[in-house]
C-alpha cells in the first residue's frame, strides 16, 4: 500500500476513534432503559450522523465546485448554492407559509432553492467564461439573497423572525432519527453519482476543452456536478442550517496533503476528512459546553477561515 | 488672674456666640430596590444617577430641572412604564410598532403623530429631530452607543434604562420613578410604585393552597442548548416568591443560563410545570423543535405569555404584581384571571 492509501486508512481509523469518543462524550446517565433508548436514537445518534454526513457532504460538494470552476476558492457557500437553499427556506418561514413547515416542506424548499441557485450559476457559466467572474457572480448572488432575507425579516412577525434566526444559526442537533434515512439516502445517491464521474472529473482537471477532446460529454458532466452539489448542499442546509467553510477548506487540504489530482483519492479524502473535521468541531463544542455555547457554524468558521486566508496568502 | 478670667470668659462667649453650623442633610435616594438607579431630590430639581452594570466605573449622572414634553422610547418596556403612570401621550417616537401592544399608541403611529424608528440599532436622527424629541430613553445593549454619542452631541438628552439588568422584579418596576421624574409626575409614579409593592408583598405572603413546592422548569431549546433564566435573575426571584422549586436553582448568573439538551431530558422527570416555552401552542412547539415530545414535562402543564407576547413585554416590567399573581394562581392550580399567561392546551 502506498503513502496515500496509508493516509486514507489512517484517516478512517481516526474517524472511527472520533466516533467512539463522540459517543462516549454525549453519554448521559439515564433513569430507565426507555429513556436511554430515546437518548440514543433521538439525540446522540442523529447528532453523530449529522456531523458525519454534513461534513462529508459539504466537503464533496466543495471538491466538485472547485473542479468545475477550476478555482480552489469555489464552494457551495461561495457560489451561492447554500444561499439559494437559505432563501427558499426564508421564504417559507418568513413568507407566511407555516403549514408547509413540516420536514418535507423544509427539505423540498431547501433543495429547490439549491437547484435553482445551481441552475442560475450553470446559466451564468455559459455566459461568463472567467472563473473569477463566476465567483464574483456567486458572491453577489449570496449578497442579494441575504438582502431579500433581511427585507423578509423586516416584514415578518417576531415569532417568524425568531424561528428563522434559530434555523440560520446552524445546528447538528436538529436532525431526528426519522430524518436520518432521508439524509442518508440523498447523501448516498450523491456520493455514488460522483463516483460514476471520476474519469470525467480527472479529465476536467486538464480543462474542459481538453476533457471534451478526450471524449468527455462536458455539458452533461457540468450539469451533473451542479446537481450533485445542489443535492448535497440543499439537503444538508435543510437539516442542519447553513454551515460555512467546510466545503471550501477540506478539498484544498486534501490536494495539499495527497498531492494528487486523482479524484477517487480526493473524493475519499473529502468524505473521510470532512466527516472527521465536523465531528472534531462538535467534540470541541461539547468540551466547551461547560464554559460557553458556540454554534457549530462559528466553530467551523473559526478554524476554516484562517486556513483559507493562509492558502490565499501562500498562493499570492 | 483677672486677665485669665477675662480670657476664659472671652473663649466661652466666643464659643457660645458662634453661629450654629447646620449639618448638611444627607440627600435621600428615592429608590429602595434598584441597584442601578438613584434619584435624589434637590432644591432645584432631581439628580439622577444610573450605573452601567457592565462597567462599574461608568455612571450616567444628570440633573433634571424641568420635565420633558416629548420623549422617544427605544423599548416596549419603556412605553409600558410611561403608560403605567398615564404619560404615554408624551411619546414622540417608539422602537418598532410590531413589538407594541397598546392600540392607542399604534393608532398614533399610523396617524404619524408618533414616529416608528423601526430599528434600535439604526436610529434615524432626522426622524427624532422632526418629532422635536427632547429626551431619548434607550436600553443600553451596547451597539447603539455611537449613535447615542452623536445624538448627545446635537443636544438631545439620552438616558440609559438598565431595568432589564435588575435582579429583583420590584427593582425593575422601580424604574417607573425615572419616567416619573422625566415627565414631572414623580408623585404619581411613587404612588403607583407603592401600590405595586403592596400588591406584590400581599400576593407573596398569602397562604398557598398546596403543601409542596412544585418543581418547575423554564426556557426552551435555543440553537444547541437549553436556555433559561439563571438562579439570580428577576425571573427566578418571581419563581422563588411563589414557592416554586426551580430546575435551574443552582445555576450562576443574573441573566440567562445554559444547559445541554440531553441533561435537561434526563434530569427533568420530576418537573410538573413548564413555564415560558416561547410558543403559544404545543403544535408550534413541536414545529420549532420536534424532539420536545420526548421531554417528560411536555405532557404536563405548560404556561406561556406568548398568546400575547407584546402585552407581556410592554407591561410585565411595570406590573410585577400581575406576573406574581399569575404565577401564584398557576401554582395553586385555581386559575381565575391571568393577566399575561395562558395554558397551552393538550
Amino acid at each position: 500500500m502506498n503513502r496515500k492509501g496509508l493516509l486514507l486508512l489512517l484517516l478512517a481509523l481516526v474517524l472511527l476513534l472520533s466516533c467512539l469518543l463522540h459517543i462516549h462524550l454525549t453519554e448521559v446517565s439515564s433513569s430507565s432503559a426507555a429513556q436511554a433508548n430515546v437518548l440514543w436514537w433521538e439525540f446522540r445518534f442523529p447528532r453523530l450522523m449529522s456531523a458525519l454526513l454534513a461534513g462529508a457532504g459539504l466537503s464533496l460538494s466543495g471538491l466538485l465546485m472547485q473542479n468545475l470552476f477550476r478555482n480552489p476558492m469555489a464552494g457551495p457557500y461561495v457560489l451561492g448554492i447554500n444561499s439559494g437553499a437559505s432563501l427558499t427556506t426564508a421564504l417559507l418561514m418568513l413568507g407566511g407559509f407555516p403549514w408547509m413547515l413540516h420536514t418535507i416542506g423544509l427539505v423540498g424548499s431547501s433543495l429547490l432553492g439549491a437547484f435553482l441557485a445551481a441552475a442560475f450559476m450553470f446559466f451564468v457559466s455559459w455566459r461568463v467564461q472567467q472563473t473569477t467572474g463566476l465567483l464574483l457572480v456567486g458572491l453577489m448572488f449570496a449578497s442579494f439573497t441575504g438582502s431579500i432575507e433581511s427585507v423578509l425579516q423586516s416584514w415578518a412577525s417576531p415569532e417568524q423572525v425568531k424561528q428563522f434566526f434559530l434555523w440560520n444559526m446552524g445546528s447538528l442537533q436538529q436532525l431526528s432519527a426519522a430524518q436520518v434515512p432521508w439524509l442518508l439516502t440523498l447523501f448516498t445517491a450523491a456520493v455514488l453519482w460522483s463516483l460514476l464521474l471520476i474519469r470525467s472529473l480527472n479529465a476536467f482537471v486538464l480543462g474542459q476543452d481538453q476533457a471534451f477532446q478526450l471524449g468527455v460529454r462536458t455539458q452533461r458532466v457540468r450539469l451533473s456536478m451542479l446537481a450533485i452539489t445542489a443535492l448535497l448542499a440543499g439537503s444538508i442546509t435543510a437539516y442542519c442550517g447553513p454551515i460555512a467553510f467546510v466545503g471550501l477548506a477540506i478539498p484544498n487540504l486534501g490536494r495539499q496533503l495527497l498531492r494528487t489530482q486523482d479524484h477517487l483519492l480526493l473524493i475519499l479524502f473529502c468524505l473521510l476528512f470532512g466527516a472527521l473535521f465536523l465531528l472534531a468541531c462538535d467534540i470541541l463544542s461539547i468540551y466547551l459546553d461547560s464554559y460557553f455555547s458556540l454554534p457549530i457554524n462559528v466553530l467551523t468558521s473559526l478554524i476554516g477561515a484562517p486556513y483559507i486566508a493562509y492558502l490565499v496568502l501562500r498562493r499570492s | 488672674m483677672r486677665s485669665l478670667w477675662l480670657l476664659l470668659l472671652l473663649v466661652v462667649w466666643a464659643c457660645g456666640s458662634e453661629p450654629q453650623q447646620q449639618r448638611p442633610k444627607q440627600a435621600q435616594n428615592l429608590c429602595k430596590y434598584s441597584k442601578l438607579l438613584k434619584i435624589v431630590p434637590t432644591e432645584k430639581g432631581y439628580i439622577v444617577e444610573i450605573q452601567n452594570p457592565e462597567q462599574p466605573k461608568e455612571q450616567f449622572k444628570f440633573q433634571l430641572k424641568q420635565s420633558f414634553e416629548r420623549i422617544a422610547a427605544l423599548s416596549a418596556t419603556h412605553v409600558g412604564m410611561l403608560s403605567a403612570i398615564g404619560q404615554a401621550q408624551r411619546l414622540c417616537a417608539i422602537p418598532d410598532k410590531r413589538y407594541l401592544h397598546d392600540p392607542q399608541i399604534i393608532k398614533a403611529v399610523k396617524r404619524g403623530q408618533v414616529a416608528d424608528l423601526k430599528s434600535e440599532q439604526q436610529l434615524s436622527i432626522e426622524k427624532l429631530l422632526a418629532q422635536r424629541t427632547q429626551a431619548l430613553v434607550y436600553s443600553g445593549f451596547g451597539p447603539e452607543q455611537t449613535q447615542i454619542k452623536r445624538l448627545r452631541s446635537i443636544g438631545l438628552t439620552c438616558i440609559p434604562n438598565y431595568e432589564w439588568r435588575e435582579t429583583h422584579p420590584l427593582a425593575r418596576a422601580e424604574w417607573v420613578l425615572l419616567f416619573g421624574v422625566l415627565t414631572g409626575q414623580l408623585d404619581k409614579a411613587q404612588r403607583y410604585f407603592k401600590q405595586v409593592c403592596q400588591n406584590y408583598q400581599r400576593i407573596r405572603t398569602q397562604p398557598t393552597l398546596c403543601n409542596t413546592n412544585p418543581f418547575v422548569i423554564s426556557g426552551y431549546v435555543y440553537g444547541d442548548q437549553w436556555v433559561a433564566p439563571a438562579a439570580n435573575s428577576f425571573e427566578a426571584k418571581l419563581y422563588a416568591d411563589v414557592d416554586f422549586t426551580y430546575y435551574f436553582n443552582e445555576s450562576a448568573g443574573t441573566g440567562s443560563c445554559f444547559s445541554s439538551i440531553p441533561s435537561v431530558l434526563t434530569n427533568s422527570a420530576a418537573v410538573v410545570l413548564w413555564l415560558n416555552p416561547g410558543q403559544p401552542t404545543r403544535a408550534a412547539l413541536l414545529q420549532q423543535y420536534p424532539k420536545y415530545k420526548y421531554f417528560p414535562f411536555f405532557k404536563k402543564r405548560i404556561f406561556c405569555y406568548t398568546h400575547n407576547t407584546n402585552f407581556y413585554w410592554e407591561c410585565a416590567a411595570a406590573h410585577p404584581d400581575w406576573v406574581l399573581s399569575d404565577l401564584s394562581q398557576i401554582r395553586n392550580g385555581h386559575v381565575k384571571k391571568l393577566h399575561f399567561y395562558k395554558e397551552l392546551r393538550q
